[in-house]
């Protein structure tokens, strides 16, 4: 099932089957794409969203001389930009980190089934408050985190999101990011992020090497980023628990 | 809450790394600067703070949360 990740370790077990089977049947169309690629430009009319399949999707928001803030990061089973079907546009550019596959759904079918299926529609809703949830954790981490901590911040987030999905145990995981990328999403230059991996490291909190993430020290690591992943609103199931 | 904005007294930590200056921390600082930029912001600071020495500061009620009762 394509869309099998979708609300996985947040309640997709209250979706019914019927509702599954909906939202798999409006899938319109599959496709992949490559590394750094722009698959949504700020600004200009979307008339579709995207759950991501399998891969790493940034947003991102350029300032006026070029340099990047990524604003978000998503994982698979995350519907990208949902956000986009009530806005028919949005406010920052969406791109792929490395090669992904996404699903594709027309706004039309959408409103159909905000038309026909309100529980299903609730739980597309509640997709997009966990977006802002996460977004208002990443003002926290940039606001009150120096740079240990909010690179330390971001490795627990992904590892607890990915472990809801099934994509990551025993602390470990595979992050197609680069330290310029860390940089970009941590508010601090790629020199910075060099030196706060190789501080995480030595204190043998985490590493962080060929695209692989690797935890050592979960609560060590939580600690040092002021991790708490009730933000992330996974069941209790879930292993983020492990940073509690 | 209020007790949050007060500045903070624990001193930054300055160190070199490839050519620049990282500053981190305390209350979420953490920037990077050329040695240059480093310099004079040390200097700047310096002066800053020898002329904040000599203020008086400010009261409770200066701090723009004095009329609240919510206890956050």
């Amino acid at each position: 099932m394509l869309t099998e990740k979708f609300l996985l370790g947040r309640g997709r077990e209250d979706l019914s089957a019927q509702e599954k089977q909906i939202l798999e049947d409006s899938v319109a169309e599959v496709r992949s794409l490559p590394p750094r690629h722009r698959l949504v430009r700020a600004g200009q009319p979307v008339q579709t969203s995207t759950l991501l399949l399998e891969g790493f999707i940034c947003r991102y928001m350029d300032d006026r001389d070029g340099l990047r803030q990524l604003v978000a990061v998503h994982i698979p089973g995350d519907f990208v930009d949902l956000h986009a079907f009530p806005m028919k546009r949005l406010d920052h550019d969406v791109a792929t980190l490395g090669p992904v596959k996404v699903a594709t759904f027309d706004h039309a079918t959408l409103k159909t089934i905000t038309e026909r299926h309100p529980h299903l529609t609730q739980r597309l809703w509640f997709s997009t408050l966990l977006d802002a949830a996460m977004h208002r954790e990443w003002i926290f981490r940039m606001g009150r985190l120096g740079a240990e901590g909010r690179v330390a911040h971001l490795f627990c987030e992904i590892y607890a999101r990915l472990a809801m999905v099934g994509l990551a145990k025993d602390g470990r995981y595979a992050l197609p990011m680069t330290q310029p990328d860390l940089a970009e999403a941590c508010g601090i230059t790629g020199v910075h992020v060099n030196r706060v991996l190789r501080l995480l490291r030595e204190r043998k909190l985490v590493t962080f090497r060929a695209n692989t993430v690797e935890i050592m020290d979960p609560a060590g690591l939580a600690s040092v980023g002021e991790f708490q992943p009730d933000y992330l609103y996974g069941t209790s199931a879930t292993p983020a628990g492990a940073f509690a | 809450m209020n007790d949050r904005l007060k500045p903070e007294d624990e001193p930054g930590v300055a160190a070199a790394e490839q050519g620049q200056v990282t500053l981190d921390g305390p209350n979420g600082l953490a920037i990077a600067m050329t040695p240059a930029a480093a310099a004079e912001t040390g200097r700047r600071l310096i002066e800053a703070a020898r002329l904040a020495e000599q203020q008086t500061p400010p009261s409770n009620a200066m701090d723009g949360h004095s009329e609240a009762s919510d206890d956050v």
